[in-house]
C-alpha cells in the first residue's frame, strides 16, 4: 500500500514536474523544388528543419511551446503561391510564414495585413516593396543595401572614391532595382562612390565583351553584375579576352558558390559576394555547431546559412511573443508586434545575423545595417573578414 | 575607326549564333510549313542530352569520350526530332496554320516542363567543346569560340545548301517545301521528308547549344535565344538556308551598333528592342524576308 503511494505520488510529480506541451503553432514555409533554386532547395529547406527541431527540443519544451514547419512546394511561381496560400490559412493557420523571394511577396504582400499573418523572407528585399506598415519583411535588407556595405569597405580600403561599373538586364524589375538603388547610394554619398556606367545585356548572353570593354573605358575598381549566374560567368570570361583584371561583385542567388558549377574559381579570384548573414565559413558561428550537431541531411553552405537565420530569428520572434502574451495566445499579430517591438542580437541569432531591429517604416531591419562578403583568394571562397561590415544610411530611392 | 571595327566584327559573329539557330527555324519551315516557335527549348533538349552524355554521366562515374558523347547526343536529337513530329506535328498535318502556331505554343510549354521534370531546373556546367579565350588579329580581338561558330554556321550553311539544291533527298525535300501535293504525286514521302527536316532541326539547335554554351552554364532560361533567332529567320527569309546567317548578321550587327551607340541614351533598351523592331518591319514591309520565296500563283 505504502509502495502504491509512492509510486503514485512519484508519478504525480513526475507528470506536473514536466510542462505540458500544450501549444502547437505552425509556421509555414515556401519551398521551390522544381523551378530555379530546385538544386539548393535539400539544403535550404534543412537549414530550416535542423534549426526549429533544435529549438523544439532545446527551448519550446521548457516553453511548453512546439513548432511545426509545414513545407509547401511554390515552385518560385507566384500563380502557385496564390492558389496554394488559401488553403494553407484555411487548414494550418500559421503564425508566420518563411517566405522564400520575389514570388511571395509580389504574391502576398498586399494580403497578408488582411490575413493577419506576417511572412518573413530569407531573401534581400528590393527597393520596389519598401512600403511603411507592410506584414512582409526581410532577414536581409535589399541587394542595394547589401552591396553598398561592400562598397563601403572598398572604399575604405581605397582611400579614394571608388568607381562601380554595373552590368544588369532589363528582364527583371528587381535587378533594375539592384543598380538605382546603386545610383542612388552614389548621389548619396558622391565623394565616396561613382556609377561609371551601367551595361544593360541578356539575362543569359551570348557575349558580353563589347559590354565589358564599353565599361573598362570609363575604369571601374569593381564590376556589379547582380543579375544571373550566366550574366556573372558572360562577364568573367570577357575580362579574360580583354585581359583585364577587375573583382565582379555578386549577390548570393548568382554568388561564388553558384558561378562556381560553371567556371572554375580560379578565374574568379579576388572576385566577391555581397550579402547580410553570416558568411558560411566565418570562424566562429555557433548557428553551423547547431545544424552540424542536429542535422538529418543536407550541408552547410550559403543557403543553408540564409535559411537557418531566417529560422532562428523566426523562433527568437515567437519566444518574444510568447513572453508578451502567453505561451497559449500566440497569433500572427502578436507575432508581428514581437518583430517590431523586440531588438534581436547577434548573440541571440547564434551568430547568423547581426542585431537586427525592426520598425513600421521599412520591410527589412533598421538602424545601423550590416553586411558581409565572401571573396576567392587562391581559388577557394573565404569570408572578407571576420567582422560585419558597416552599411552607409540610404533613404529610399 | 578600329573601335568601330571592333564593335561590327562582335556583332557579326554574335549574329552568326543567331543565324544558326536561325538555320534551325528555316530547315523545319522549309518542309513542314511550320514555325516552330519552341526552337529555343528544342535547343536547351540538344544541350541537356549533350550535358548528361559528357559530364551527367561522369558525376555516376561513367567517363566517355567526347567523339562517343557527341555520337549519342545527336542519336538522342535524331529521336526527338522523330517524336516531335509523330507525336505533335504530324497529326496535324492539313489543319489551319492557327491550330499549328497554338501547337507550337503548347509544345514550348510542355518541353519546358517535360526538361524540369526529367533534369530539374538545376544551373549546371556545360561542357568545354570548343576552345576559350580569344586571340588578335592585327589590331582587333576576335573571341575564339564565336569564331569558331561562326566559321562553323557559314560552313554549314553552304554544306545545307548543297544538300538541299544537289543531292536527291535534299531536291525531295525542296520539292516537299514547294508543294505538299505535288511532291505527294511525283512519289515522294512526304511524312519520311518533314522527319528529316525536323531531325535536321534538332542537330543543327544543339549545333547552336555547343557554340553558345560551350564552357558556360545551361539553364532553362538558355531557351530565350529562340525568340533571339526568331527575327533572324523572319528576315532571311524562313525558306533561305542562305539568308539566316546573313540576316543573322544584321541583326547581329545591328544591335551591337545599338548597344554602343544608343543604349547609353535609352537606359539599354535599344539594343533590346532592334530585332523585334526588324521583326515587325519584316512582317509589314517584305513577309518573305530578303532571301524568301515569293509565291507567284496563276490566276
Amino acid at each position: 500500500m505504502t509502495l502504491r503511494r509512492t509510486a503514485l505520488a512519484a508519478a504525480f510529480l513526475a507528470a506536473t514536474a514536466l510542462p505540458a506541451a500544450s501549444a502547437e503553432y505552425v509556421m509555414s514555409a515556401s519551398a521551390d523544388y522544381s523551378g530555379p533554386f530546385a538544386d539548393v532547395m535539400p539544403n535550404a529547406m534543412s537549414g530550416i528543419n535542423t534549426i526549429v527541431d533544435w529549438w523544439n527540443r532545446e527551448v519550446g519544451e521548457g516553453l511548453g511551446v512546439k513548432v511545426n514547419v509545414k513545407i509547401y512546394d511554390m515552385r518560385y511561381d507566384p500563380a502557385v503561391i496564390a492558389r496554394t496560400w488559401p488553403s494553407i490559412l484555411a487548414s494550418d493557420k500559421p503564425i508566420l510564414h518563411l517566405g522564400f523571394g520575389s514570388p511571395d511577396l509580389t504574391t502576398l504582400m498586399k494580403r497578408l495585413p488582411d490575413d493577419k499573418v506576417p511572412m518573413l523572407i530569407g531573401t534581400a528585399m528590393v527597393g520596389l516593396v519598401w512600403t511603411p506598415d507592410g506584414w512582409h519583411y526581410s532577414i536581409r535588407p535589399t541587394y542595394s543595401h547589401e552591396f553598398a556595405g561592400l562598397f563601403a569597405h572598398l572604399q575604405e580600403r581605397k582611400g579614394d572614391k571608388l568607381r562601380i561599373g554595373a552590368v544588369s538586364t532589363q528582364t527583371l524589375a528587381g535587378f533594375v532595382d539592384q543598380v538605382n538603388g546603386i545610383k542612388h547610394l552614389a548621389e548619396t554619398y558622391p565623394d565616396r562612390f561613382e556609377l561609371v556606367d551601367t551595361q544593360w545585356v541578356e539575362a543569359s548572353p551570348v557575349s558580353v565583351t563589347s559590354n565589358v570593354r564599353a565599361l573598362a573605358e570609363k575604369e571601374p575598381d569593381v564590376l556589379l553584375v547582380g543579375g544571373t549566374t550566366a550574366q556573372v560567368i558572360a562577364v568573367a570570361k570577357a575580362l579574360q579576352e580583354l585581359g583585364l583584371d577587375i573583382p565582379i561583385v555578386m549577390s548570393t542567388h548568382n554568388g561564388l558558390a553558384e558561378v562556381s558549377k560553371g567556371i572554375s574559381l580560379s578565374e574568379l579570384e579576388g572576385s566577391m559576394s555581397a550579402f547580410s548573414f553570416a558568411a558560411p565559413g566565418k570562424a566562429e558561428l555557433p548557428i553551423r555547431d547547431v545544424f552540424e550537431a542536429n542535422k538529418k541531411d543536407g550541408e552547410w553552405g550559403t543557403i543553408t546559412a540564409q535559411s537557418a537565420a531566417q529560422a532562428i530569428l523566426a523562433l527568437r520572434v515567437l519566444e518574444k511573443a510568447i513572453e508578451t502574451v502567453g505561451a497559449d495566445n500566440v497569433t500572427g499579430e502578436a507575432m508581428r508586434q514581437a518583430l517590431l517591438d523586440g531588438t534581436f542580437t547577434e548573440a541571440d541569432l547564434l551568430g547568423a545575423l547581426p542585431t537586427v531591429d525592426f520598425d513600421t517604416s521599412a520591410p527589412f531591419p533598421i538602424g545601423k545595417i550590416k553586411s558581409t562578403a565572401e571573396i576567392v583568394v587562391g581559388g577557394e571562397i573565404k569570408p572578407l573578414g571576420e567582422d560585419w561590415m558597416d552599411v552607409p544610411e540610404l533613404t529610399k530611392w | 575607326m578600329i573601335k568601330l571595327i571592333q564593335i561590327l566584327i562582335e556583332g557579326a559573329l554574335v549574329g552568326l549564333v543567331y543565324g544558326l539557330v536561325a538555320i534551325s527555324f528555316v530547315v523545319i519551315y522549309r518542309a513542314s510549313r511550320i514555325i516552330n516557335l519552341a526552337q529555343g527549348e528544342v535547343l536547351v533538349f540538344g544541350a541537356l542530352f549533350l550535358w548528361t552524355f559528357t559530364l551527367g554521366l561522369r558525376s555516376i562515374g561513367y567517363e566517355m569520350p567526347l567523339l562517343v558523347a557527341i555520337a549519342l547526343t545527336i542519336g538522342a536529337c535524331v529521336a526527338f526530332g522523330v517524336g516531335l513530329e509523330r507525336f505533335v506535328f504530324r497529326p496535324l498535318i492539313g489543319q489551319p496554320a492557327f491550330a499549328i502556331f497554338m501547337a507550337s505554343i503548347a509544345l514550348l510549354i510542355l518541353l519546358r516542363g517535360t526538361a524540369q521534370l526529367i533534369w530539374t531546373a538545376e544551373t549546371r556546367s556545360f561542357p568545354v567543346i570548343l576552345p576559350e579565350g580569344a586571340f588578335n588579329l592585327g589590331p582587333f580581338l576576335i573571341n575564339t569560340r564565336l569564331m569558331i561558330g561562326g566559321l562553323f554556321t557559314v560552313a554549314l550553311t553552304m554544306a545545307l545548301h548543297l544538300f538541299f539544291t544537289r543531292s536527291r533527298r535534299g531536291l525531295r525535300l525542296a520539292a516537299v517545301a514547294e508543294d505538299h501535293n505535288t511532291a505527294l504525286s511525283l512519289g515522294i514521302s512526304v511524312r519520311a521528308a518533314i522527319a528529316i527536316a525536323w531531325i535536321l532541326g534538332a542537330i543543327v539547335a544543339t549545333c547552336g547549344a555547343v557554340v553558345l554554351l560551350s564552357g558556360r552554364i545551361v539553364s532553362l532560361e538558355v531557351a530565350h535565344i529562340g525568340f533571339k533567332a526568331l527575327p533572324v529567320a523572319l528576315l532571311g527569309g524562313l525558306e533561305s538556308i542562305r539568308g539566316a546567317p546573313l540576316a543573322g548578321i544584321i541583326i547581329g550587327v545591328g544591335e551591337a551598333l545599338a548597344m554602343t551607340y544608343l543604349d547609353p541614351h535609352t537606359n539599354g533598351a535599344a539594343s533590346g528592342i532592334l530585332p523585334y523592331l526588324v521583326m515587325v518591319a519584316v512582317v509589314l514591309i517584305r513577309p518573305q524576308g530578303l532571301f524568301g520565296w515569293k509565291k507567284i500563283e496563276r490566276l
